[in-house]
């Protein structure tokens, strides 16, 4: 297939949280608000005079410092976020907006207060609860908890009426079709595009402001449409990416690489959740409607009740009819307890339940241990393909 | 108060006493012939004869012991068909055999009122877990039923029962406290095993072994199937909340109904109180609609005073903690402290009674001034940290091993909340906040605030140090480890890290454990044992 015209550009993008970008909306007078979970509305954060920022640490191998605070035993990709903080990589942000989504991240977004490492004014810190279960008494501690958040953006001087609400909710769902139409092209059974190259687009959607970067993902999308697919399907089986935080491409590649083409991805910063149309319904405020929807549509693995961890594993099961893939990679952070516990028991209810073949792997943040990754995945590819000649 | 009468038979005791003094361990440690791990085999935890403590105290211990034999006995009495057939049934049940060496070994050293203490604790204990051993096994479906069988609710070990004090006619049960809570304290072997089978289906080894041997206990199928529904929670951390997604499972398999009772995780703000009281009333719905029965609030507040009755003395107990006076500590204090809030749940008026003699002996000794342990205490240490102390009697190591006191737990400090009584509403906001102060959660989760707590209540027991459990599983406290550090150094505590990997001793064991201590204080301190044969030993087939 002929190359992307901005693949290059984006992937450039991706090389620093503090991209050019984010430097030119900041020199708007935009304010920059970080944050790391889906719990966090993305589109909350994109109120007008403010953008969001996923935020990565691109590059970040040796985590040395973060790890003499949080000690060596914790998620690598809460210390590469602390490492990179302290190494002065945020000191654009004006707030960081954590989630107690997970105790470890929790304890990371504490350190952004106790150690003070983003050096900017001004800069505030808020970490709201999260809640644990679908209903609506959840749903009420949620609207508790995001109505905090809305307190410190009026601080910052940053608009939280309902209309600069609706504003952002139609900029949102803007960005969200553009995504969609480019996720759906992974269903064709020779796609015009690869797993790499969605992960990337999907990466700059997040990680960028979203002014800036929508004319550019509206111009992919228009090359897209027009792309040739290759004469044949280059990849020799397809599969859906399941599990925790994944936000390098090379992995994507990695995957791709040993023949598996990466046709949907359920992970934190993947398309699912993350890019679907926020719906006002009929007697709903806009916050109300975004609260709403964020919790339905959160597939977190720390959910307990049983109709949202049943919400899960349906929703992976349709995801790999949908896109029609072969089999499931069940991915988990190193040090992840949910994630952990959620590869066992998905992985388990796929191969045994559904009948879906499905691979477990674990990961550290920054690709290492390429060789033995690449084994298991080219072992996977094989079973599949045999699965398929022999049925 | 005058406690003591004189006994005419004191001289002869004490000419008794005198003459086999030579069989007391702390004797012969003063005297550099022997000490505690003399009477023990190698690498067991089995004595070859039990402790000498001079006439009195070996009756104490003894009479003591007959008493914990007695409860037993009892317990198997009031239901025998089940009690043999569960040890057919479940693989954990033979490690209750191993109760007797486990409550011997917890209180060793001991001596006159910290001895008479902790026996009357050690019996409240016993007389608690057997009670609701009855429970569980006498009413187990597998074992053939009982006829409570339908009045009996499963909890998450960690969800404070107290709520349930509003249905009488129901019993609460903690789902995981026989195969797994209180079996890891007794029998250091047992749990290994299911941490291998959730392991072998894929689990990391990386996430809590307490959590880990849960989800095995879940998939090899070994939890008693008791009552009609079962309530799970977030409490208190993140890997209890994964666990519930493989219980939940297994008690639909068993026919229960399931219910998750959600705490806010960040549990010192209003809002955050009254997701967690809006969340109890879901789950007290859910237990009306299960099982048919509905709210009695005036029982509810009768429990509630019970609860503040046992708060009440424990508060008197904590000011007497502050002296160097107390004969209760170690322990004698942490694991009454656990059994009390976690299975008695102010519905076992046994405790209170228990509490009140207790506090009459506390007193005893700070008005003489009688120091425990013969004074021999150097440190006092606030415990800080999810604790793995019972299964290696820790405490009672370090106290005649070092003459390291460990004053206070932080699971001690869990429910310090009184109950407003006086307004039904209001009480069930209290009860929510206890819900939310459960174990391991109080201090441990819900921000740093809650965990650089423990300067404040070190400085307020008169501690000299703070030793913080390292549960190398636990990623909520591995978060904030050299911010710990930091902290005791400007508050200028002596302060250390205990490695520990809960309820496997394959990662860490207890002489490695141990030998954090003996480190620091011989290195660091330059301080010399009070008992070299404690020092260094190997008891790894102990139970």
């Amino acid at each position: 297939m002929k190359d992307l015209k901005h693949l290059i550009y984006f992937e450039n993008l991706l090389q620093e949280a503090n991209n050019e970008l984010v430097q030119k909306a900041i020199a708007d007078g935009d304010k920059a608000l970080g944050y790391n979970c889906y719990y966090l509305p993305e589109v909350l954060l994109n109120l007008p005079g403010s953008f969001s920022s996923r935020l990565r640490a691109p590059n970040c191998t040796s985590p040395d410092v973060a790890t003499y605070y949080m000690t060596n035993r914790n998620c690598p990709y809460v210390r590469s976020i602390l490492e990179r903080a302290i190494e002065g990589g945020y000191n654009y942000l004006n707030a960081l907006f954590g989630v107690e989504a997970c105790s470890t991240m929790e304890r990371m977004e504490e350190h952004f207060e106790l150690l003070h490492p983003v050096e900017n004014h001004p800069f505030v810190t808020h970490i709201i609860d999260a809640p644990i279960k679908g209903d609506s008494t959840n749903l009420d501690y949620y609207k508790v908890e995001l109505k905090e958040i809305l307190n410190c953006l009026k601080d910052l001087g940053i608009d939280t009426s309902e209309a600069a609400m609706k504003k952002a909710i139609e900029d949102h769902n803007e960005i969200s079709a553009i995504m969609q139409e480019i996720s759906d092209m992974r269903k064709a059974d020779n796609p015009v595009i690869t797993g790499y190259e969605f992960h990337v687009i999907q990466l700059v959607s997040q990680v960028c402001p979203h002014k800036y970067i929508k004319p550019y993902l509206q111009e992919t999308l228009e090359e897209l449409r027009k792309r040739a697919p290759e004469k044949e399907f280059p990849f020799r089986v397809r599969v859906v990416l399941y599990g925790s935080e994944v936000d390098d491409p090379e992995f994507t590649k990695l995957i791709e690489t040993c023949g598996a083409m990466v046709v949907a991805d359920r992970y934190c910063f993947g398309m699912f959740p993350s890019r679907e149309t926020i719906e006002i319904k009929a007697g709903e405020t806009a916050f109300d409607a975004i609260a709403r929807h964020y919790l339905e549509t959160n597939l977190c693995a720390r959910f307990m009740d049983p109709a949202k961890i049943d919400q899960r594993h349906d929703f992976l099961e349709n995801l790999a009819k949908e896109f029609n893939a072969d089999g499931i990679i069940i991915q988990n952070m190193k040090f992840c307890e949910f994630w952990s516990y959620e590869k066992v028991l998905a992985s388990h209810i796929m191969i045994n339940e559904l009948n879906i073949p499905s691979c477990t792997i674990e990961k550290e943040y920054a690709i290492g241990s390429v060789g033995q990754l690449r084994t298991r995945f080219q072992a996977f590819v094989e079973s599949l393909e045999i699965k398929k000649i022999n049925s | 108060m005058k406690l003591k009468i004189k006994n005419p038979l004191d001289p002869v005791i004490n000419f008794v006493d005198d003459k086999l003094k030579k069989f007391d361990p702390i004797w012969m440690a003063e005297n550099g012939v022997g000490g505690q791990r003399t009477r023990y085999y190698d690498q067991t935890g089995i004595a070859k004869y039990r402790e000498w403590r001079g006439v009195k105290d070996t009756m104490q211990a003894y009479v003591c012991w007959l008493k914990n034999l007695g409860m037993m006995g009892l317990m198997v009495g009031r239901a025998p068909t089940n009690f043999l057939k569960a040890f057919w049934e479940y693989r954990w049940m033979g490690s209750y055999l191993a109760t007797f060496a486990f409550l011997d070994r917890l209180f060793e050293g001991y001596r006159g009122y910290e001895l008479k203490v902790a026996c009357m604790n050690s019996n409240t204990i016993v007389h608690c877990i057997t009670d609701m051993m009855v429970n569980i096994i006498g009413n187990d479906r597998r074992l053939g039923g009982g006829k409570n069988t339908n009045k009996v609710i499963g909890l998450d070990e960690a969800v404070p029962a107290l709520f349930i004090g509003g249905f009488p006619t129901l019993t609460p049960i903690p789902l995981q406290t026989l195969p797994e809570f209180v079996i890891c304290d007794i029998d250091q072997h047992m749990e290994p095993f299911y941490i291998d089978v959730a392991e072998s289906f894929g689990l990391p080894a990386d996430v809590c072994s307490r959590c880990s041997a849960e989800t095995g206990v879940t998939l090899d199928d070994a939890f008693p199937i008791v009552g009609l529904g079962a309530i799970s929670s977030n409490t208190p951390c993140n890997a209890s909340e994964s666990t519930s997604m493989f219980q939940r499972r297994r008690f639909e398999d068993m026919g229960l109904a399931y219910h998750p009772f959600m705490n806010a995780m960040q549990h010192n703000t209003p809002e955050g109180h009254d997701y967690t009281l809006a969340e109890m009333k879901n789950a007290i719905k859910f237990v009306e609609d299960t099982y048919g029965v509905k709210w009695d609030m005036d029982a509810m507040l009768k429990v509630a005073e019970e609860s503040n009755k046992q708060l009440e003395y424990e508060h008197i107990k904590w000011d007497y903690f502050k002296t160097p006076y107390s004969p209760l500590g170690g322990i004698a204090e942490t694991l009454y402290k656990l059994v009390e809030f976690a299975l008695g749940n102010a519905m076992n008026p046994y405790f209170s009674k228990n509490d009140k003699k207790v506090v009459k002996i506390m007193e005893y000794c700070y008005v003489n001034k009688i120091k425990p342990y013969k004074g021999k205490t150097r440190h006092r240490a606030f415990l800080w940290g999810p604790s793995a102390v019972y299964y290696c009697d820790f405490p009672t190591w370090t106290q005649n091993c070092w003459g390291l006191a460990i004053i206070l737990n932080m699971d001690s400090t869990m429910g310090n909340v009184f109950i407003d009584t006086s307004d039904p509403e209001r009480a069930m906001y209290d009860i929510a906040r206890i819900e939310e102060k459960g174990i391991m959660r109080h201090h441990a989760v819900g921000g740093w605030d809650n965990v650089n707590a423990v300067w404040d209540w070190a400085k307020q027991f008169n501690c000299d140090m703070v030793i913080c459990n390292d549960n190398v599983a636990c990623k909520g406290m591995n978060g904030i480890h050299s911010m710990l550090e930091e902290e005791a150094n400007a508050h200028g505590f002596r302060f250390l890290f205990l490695p520990q990997d809960l309820e496997d001793h394959r990662t860490i064991s207890r002489q490695d454990m141990r030998n954090t201590i003996n480190n620091y204080m011989s290195v660091v301190l330059n301080e010399e044992p009070l008992d070299p044969t404690l020092v260094e030993f190997d008891d790894s087939l102990a139970w």
